[in-house]
């Protein structure tokens, strides 16, 4: 497998999300903190906006999320130099992979 | 959705319209490439070269079919706030794929693979896995497209205003996806999936600010009204229904990024680049789709309060038959919602059935039945059995064998039971074949005799995880159990991606 290379072009090691453990620790956080199991049953009040806060905070945590995943497809996956894929990989380059993920 | 004051003939002109889209690209596509039908990379996967505009919107087409319109619009009617787990789990989705799109996109692109049951084979080598995932697989596939027809009946004759019968309907547009399908494959299905896409956004976006309009112009009333009347839609759950919340995030994040369609989807990708971009626009995407549909069930609250169970699974055009009666433009989005409803449909029911064709051309047919036979006689087979599939779901769909009828509800919970053959089965070079099949066949059993049995959950956790937790012990203790080396056989890429990324 052909390797990912950094911006000068020098092979670097493969980035893969399971790889990562803080990826999974956020995302657990994020779900968990998402669902109400920490409020009191039954609560409606206070509003924050003419929302039940509860339910802003679990908004909050989703909205979180998808920045979350998204950020992580961007930045922590970077397995191969596309088009020296195999069968049918035609775009891209690991350089651009890179640089589009950052550091 | 059946007495929809804006169906009959525009709704008709609308449909026409899109059928005729539709069969354009399909010609167009068979026309450009004039091979696309021969292979089976080329018609399955469009030779594995979708670019990033258009693997965005198959995607996005595939993943959010009408009923995440028409059925969730009612479920946050009945739920009231607690349904923004519609919003989370498909958002989960996301996290679902990350757990082994990567290294499965790098190991298909090289080994050149075709369906899901082509990872099983090359891993585990062994038969017996490589088809019982096939059937749960073939399982799935075939309740989700039988959904898809059942709704696709509803919104047609929703927006045909019963002029036209609706079992006609929905033959005409069957006829109609079979025949883009089969002129142009993946490619066809996934560029109609980009139409098919932009009418369901922009759809939703109008029926809510139509909804909102109607509501007096502001959440903060719809919120209010629904305080103040049923203030138990506004309010903490139990923490059962908590943990059910919890176990449905899971299991959908988890199952809806194992769908053969979904899987095939990130093999078609042209590159590692387009892929993840694509996949990462999607996490966006259940904000401004799930989320607006959310919200439209909420305004339901105030606009049609006190409906029952049945009533309220027509809220979406109850909805739709107010706004349409706001103005021109509004009756005509509306019409062009119920368009985009039905393309959402035929959009998730091509990509299934074109998933479901591939496994038995490949997997069923060309494995078992005539080895050695060539692609384009098994694209041919696949074809044929894929147009037998439909006619005996639509059969189904309009008689419903009642004693058979719990069955057709599993999906997800055998679906979710091939996920440790894939992520496991990824990672771990030690997972062997045989715990794999003891374990998927363990945890099908088990999740779908709780389903059968009507117990919905265990402490609120879905019967589907209650199965996966027993499969995935299965896996894991089968395995250590077995002498080091006596396992299955070697797998060198999987090795090689593993220390690379160490």
């Amino acid at each position: 497998m052909a390797g990912a290379h950094d911006d000068a072009g020098r092979p670097s090691a493969p980035r893969e999300p399971i790889r990562r453990p803080w990826v999974w620790i956020v995302t657990a956080v994020l779900l968990v903190g998402g669902v109400p199991w920490y409020w009191p049953p039954g609560t409606v009040h206070p509003l924050v906006l003419g929302v039940p806060l509860w339910a802003l905070v679990s908004m909050a945590f989703t909205v979180a999320l998808a920045a979350h995943l998204s950020h992580v497809c961007r930045t922590q996956w970077a397995m191969a130099d596309d088009g020296a894929d195999g069968a049918g990989g035609t775009g891209g380059t690991g350089g651009a992979d890179r640089a589009e993920g950052g550091a | 959705m059946n007495d929809l004051t804006f169906g009959g003939a525009p709704g008709i002109a609308v449909l026409t319209a899109y059928a005729v889209i539709m069969l354009g690209i399909g010609f167009w596509v068979s026309r450009r490439r004039p091979g696309v039908r021969d292979g089976m990379k080329s018609y399955y996967l469009a030779g594995g070269h979708l670019g990033a505009v258009v693997l965005f919107f198959t995607l996005y087409a595939s993943q959010y079919s009408g009923n995440n319109v028409v059925g969730y619009a009612p479920a946050a009617y009945r739920s009231g706030f607690t349904w923004w787990q519609s919003v989370t789990f498909m958002t989960a989705i996301i996290g679902g794929y990350l757990l082994f799109a990567p290294r499965l996109y790098t190991v298909a692109k090289r080994e050149g693979f075709v369906t899901p049951t082509d990872w099983m084979r090359y891993r585990f080598g062994g038969a017996r896995s490589s088809l019982l995932a096939a059937v749960l697989m073939l399982w799935a596939l075939a309740n989700y497209l039988l959904e898809q027809l059942v709704a696709m009946g509803h919104g047609i004759a929703g927006l045909t205003g019963g002029t036209v019968p609706y079992q006609a309907a929905v033959i005409g547009f069957v006829v109609v996806m079979l025949a883009y399908s089969w002129m142009g494959g993946m490619r066809a299905v996934a560029f109609t999936d980009v139409m098919q896409g932009i009418a369901l956004l922009v759809g939703v976006t109008v029926l809510l600010a139509g909804g909102l309009w109607l509501a007096g112009g502001s959440l903060g009333g719809v919120v209010d009204h629904i305080i103040a009347t049923e203030p138990d839609k506004a309010a903490v759950p139990p923490v059962r229904d908590s943990v059910n919340w919890l176990s449905l995030v899971v299991m959908v994040g988890i199952g809806a990024a194992l769908y053969p369609h979904a899987v095939q989807r990130i093999y078609a990708a042209d590159s590692e680049r387009t892929l993840k971009r694509s996949l990462s626009r999607m996490a966006w995407m259940p904000l401004v789709t799930t989320g607006v549909v959310f919200a439209v069930g909420l305004i339901g609250i105030r606009l049609f309060p006190g409906l029952d169970d049945t009533g309220s699974e027509q809220l979406v055009g109850l909805i739709a038959n107010e706004v349409a009666g706001i103005n021109v433009f509004f009756y005509v989005m509306m019409i062009l919602l119920f368009g985009g409803v039905v393309a959402a449909i035929v959009s998730t029911a091509d990509s299934v059935l074109l998933s479901l064709s591939s496994i038995i051309s490949k997997d069923v047919y060309a494995r078992h039945i005539a080895p050695g036979a060539d692609e384009k006689k098994a694209v041919a087979v696949g074809k044929g059995v894929g147009v037998a599939a439909v006619a005996v779901l639509l059969v189904l769909a309009w008689n419903p064998p009642t004693l058979l009828v719990n069955i057709f509800v599993l999906k997800f919970e055998l679906l979710i039971q091939v996920a440790p053959a894939f992520i496991l089965g990824l990672y771990w070079k030690r997972l062997a074949e045989g715990p794999v099949f003891w374990g998927m066949a363990a945890g099908a059993a088990l999740a779908g005799g709780l389903v059968l049995a009507g117990v919905e959950d265990v402490y609120g956790v879905h019967g589907g995880l209650v199965g996966l937790a027993l499969n995935t012990l299965v896996c894991v203790v089968g395995t250590l159990m077995k002498r080091p080396g006596a396992g299955p056989v070697p797998v060198p890429e999987v090795r090689d991606a593993e220390r690379s990324a160490d």
